[in-house]
């Protein structure tokens, strides 16, 4: 009897009923689809009040768009006006803590008929996770207010984000038909396909949306990983590494850190100092109306916000101009940005350097004054749109 | 990680699987498999990746079946010639030529990047010594594959493509013709525990081993002697878990097709010997070195000097076969100065007449432990250019962080 014999006669006698142990395997793939597609709603972020190191993809744990829908349905009820906030760290308060971010003070200053919601992330896009969610809002026929920050000179590098590690929530709702139709921003995608389809990852992640968007994979792990415990380790988890992700809560931030990088942001203001070409702002238009669909657009307020006055002083030593050219690129952005159907607001305009965390992110002072000044302009744009607002 | 990509998992294997459990005869499933192999291939390897392969194995087969030993030893060149065209030339350049004179390199180097790919194809390695095992096979007087089929299975049988193990054709053959003739729940379910076993290893264990160790790395002096050895444990483990894990899913894969693979680790971290845990580590390689390169190099039967030369050899070779990099040259010569030394200590041994001592079971912790402590060395040489080896060796032992 040779060695392969031996194995059939040893697989004759199994060590587990094999016909029962794949009917499991099939049956509990099945279950886990099923589940996954309603756990999100029925485990929802709880405490949300905006996206930290344990709920972000920095720390490997990327929200999926069935969360960012039952976090905006749980957040916002159907008679309220939703306030939804994208963008990058300065929306999302960065050097302020939870307890005195703007958005909180937003909240205050609108009042009971609108909800705000804060989804902005560092390093964020105007159209990355806020736009989602105000899209998916949308399409379920609800109120909503987009407001996200965009530099001056820029607004997104794609249709679906500037980072790579975000553009995923885009692809993820889009799977699943959560967004707005947008033709132009389809066409966009398709011609940027050729020269994607050669990145591996974007490949696999392209490919593992639409297969999420059936099998819900990504939303059970990462439903099981916020309230049960995670798989993977990172640096920012490492204390406790399979903890579950709620029992995380937002660390203080290294203020120093920051405040050491305010030289640094000189080179970024000198750089928006400088004039752009026609074409450049053709294209910064071009890539304002891919990204944002039709709808929309009267519907958002962009905020390109101001820098650290102190920087401007900075530069003025060397320039005495730099001020007014700062100023003048300031508004040829908002002019762009409304030729493309857009609000657009000149942010922190009354902001000192005492108001600054560093170079562009703001102290909770900032924050207020930023909450101060948007929340009039929300609450005309919403009687524009919505007219009377009581439900 | 081609296995845990979400094609593979959810397109290729439920579709592939699904096809081939229907209840075909067994030459329609040798067809079926066939055709995977080459979906699966040039997926991930691309047209270019596959034309390569294709005309090396094409060429293999044919100069096979004339079973004359001189066009087999040309089959091995050509594939020797094709392995190192693809996977050592940068190497070469860069480092052997550069170093003689720095223009030579990139002379040749910008001269041959102009008709060769950036990228070897997909698991050169694995297909360049498999053809080379069976030329030699054939050229040694055993029967060669007579059907295109059956060698075009045995050469892309795609559970072991990536990783291995390296196939021997006398007994995948056999295996396949009975996986393909009574392939049965059986053969699903251990192949599905093994594959799950396969990802946990992988996916959770090496990959979470390997962000952890890369994280503490960077900063090792920072931390306490005990968490320093912790993480020179850590980085044996975390190519076991990645190695084996990778072989479970292979194995795992395989079975589900009936088709039983060679294991590929034999516990190797219970080894109590150098010699005994490159019996247990990666056996498939590691026989392959020892039956194609160290024996017809004279093995050990030259004495104790042309031995140690001739493991020398092998674990370059076996080291470089990993990677075109000197830290894995490097790896391979100090295994083999290690293999050196056990086979010197062990004549010495039996010289003075303690050889029936050292095998007392007493002594094998202490084997055990010296091996262990051996192998992790190694390990930091596998990683790491050798002056970073070589502080995080020394940090283990100084608890300081000058060093």
């Amino acid at each position: 009897m040779n060695h392969l014999e031996l194995e059939a006669n040893r697989m004759s006698r199994p060590w587990l009923r094999p016909g029962a142990f794949c009917a499991g395997v099939a049956g509990s793939f099945i279950l886990c689809c099923v589940v996954g597609q309603r756990a999100p709603e029925w485990f929802p972020f709880r405490d949300f009040v905006r996206f930290h190191d344990f709920i972000e993809p920095e720390s490997q744990y990327l929200p999926t768009a069935l969360q960012l829908r039952a976090l905006v349905r749980q957040h916002v009820p159907r008679d309220k006006i939703a306030v939804v906030i994208g963008g990058d760290s300065i929306l999302q308060g960065i050097g302020q803590p939870v307890e005195q971010l703007w958005s909180r003070r937003l909240q205050e200053l609108l009042g009971s008929d609108y909800r705000v919601l804060n989804l902005a992330i560092r390093g964020g896009a105007p159209n990355e996770y806020g736009q989602v969610a105000a899209e998916m809002l949308y399409h379920e026929g609800r109120r909503v207010l987009y407001l996200c920050d965009a530099w001056i000179h820029t607004y997104a590098a794609a249709p679906d984000g500037t980072r790579p590690a975000y553009r995923y929530i885009f692809h993820d709702a889009r799977a699943r038909g959560l967004l707005l139709d947008h033709p132009e921003r389809d066409a966009a995608l398709t011609a940027l396909e050729p020269r994607r389809r050669a990145e591996e990852a974007f490949a696999e992640r392209a490919f593992r949306s639409r297969a999420n968007a059936w099998l819900a994979f990504d939303d059970l792990w990462h439903v099981v990983g916020y309230e049960a415990g995670m798989t993977v380790w990172t640096p920012r988890t490492s204390k406790h590494p399979w903890q579950p992700r709620r029992l995380w809560r937002e660390v203080p931030l290294h203020t120093a850190a920051y405040r050491a990088g305010i030289t640094a942001y000189r080179d970024i203001v000198r750089s928006h100092c400088q004039p752009k070409s026609a074409d450049y702002w053709h294209g910064f238009e071009e890539t304002v109306r891919h990204a944002t669909p039709l709808p929309l657009r009267p519907r958002m307020l962009v905020v390109v916000p101001r820098c650290n006055p102190a920087v401007l002083d900075q530069l003025s030593a060397e320039d005495p101009q730099a001020r007014e050219k700062y100023g003048r690129e300031l508004q040829t952005t908002l002019r762009h940005l409304r030729a493309c159907g857009l609000n657009a607001v000149d942010g922190c305009a009354t902001c000192s350097a005492e108001d600054y965390l560093d170079g562009n992110h703001l102290l909770p002072s900032g924050g207020e004054k930023l909450a101060e000044q948007l929340a009039p302009l929300v609450r005309s744009l919403a009687q524009g749109l919505f007219g009377d607002i009581t439900p | 990680m081609i296995f845990l990509s979400t094609w593979f998992l959810l397109l290729f294997a439920p579709c592939f699987l699904g096809l081939y459990w229907l209840p075909w005869g067994h030459g329609v499933r040798k067809w079926l498999l066939l055709g995977g192999n080459l979906v699966f291939h040039a997926h991930f390897a691309g047209p270019a990746g596959v034309a390569p392969i294709a005309l090396l194995g094409g060429l293999t087969f044919a100069l096979a079946l004339s079973r004359r030993p001189g066009w087999c030893r040309t089959g091995i060149a050509i594939n020797v010639a094709a392995l190192v065209f693809y996977k050592y030339v940068r190497f070469f350049c860069e480092e052997l030529l550069g170093s003689l004179h720095s223009s030579w390199g990139e002379t040749v180097l910008k001269t041959t990047q102009t008709w060769f790919p950036g990228d070897p194809p997909l698991a050169i390695s694995f297909f360049t010594f498999e053809f080379i095992h069976y030329l030699v096979e054939v050229g040694r007087g055993a029967q060669p594959i007579r059907s295109p089929l059956d060698f075009a299975l045995f050469a892309t049988f795609w559970p072991a493509l990536v990783a291995g193990p390296v196939k021997r054709y006398g007994q995948f053959l056999p295996a396949l013709e009975l996986g393909t003739r009574q392939v049965g729940a059986c053969d699903v379910a251990a192949g599905l525990a093994r594959f799950a076993i396969g990802i946990v290893k992988k996916a959770v264990i090496a990959d979470n081993l390997a962000a952890w160790v890369q994280f503490m790395d960077q900063r090792l002096e920072a931390y306490p002697l005990w968490e320093r050895w912790l993480v020179f444990l850590g980085i044996g483990w975390r190519i076991f878990m990645d190695f084996s894990g990778y072989s479970d899913l292979a194995i795992g894969l395989a079975r589900m097709l009936g088709v039983t693979l060679p294991e590929n680790f034999c516990r190797p971290y219970l080894a109590w010997s150098l010699d005994e845990f490159w019996r247990r580590w990666h056996v498939s390689l590691t026989g392959w070195i020892r039956d194609y390169v160290y024996i017809p190099l004279g093995g050990s039967r030259l004495g104790l000097g042309r031995r140690i030369v001739n493991g020398w050899i092998a674990f370059a070779l076996c080291g470089l076969w990993h990677g075109a990099a000197w830290n894995f040259v490097l790896w391979g010569l100090y295994h083999g100065a290690g293999l050196g030394l056990t086979s010197a200590l062990r004549c010495l041994l039996d010289r003075v007449g303690w050889r029936r001592k050292a095998h007392a079971i007493w002594w094998r912790p202490l084997g055990w432990a010296t091996t262990m402590f051996f192998v992790g060395v190694g390990w930091l040489l596998f990683f790491y250019p050798l002056p970073q080896a070589w502080r995080m060796l020394c940090l283990l032992f100084v608890n300081g962080e000058a060093v």
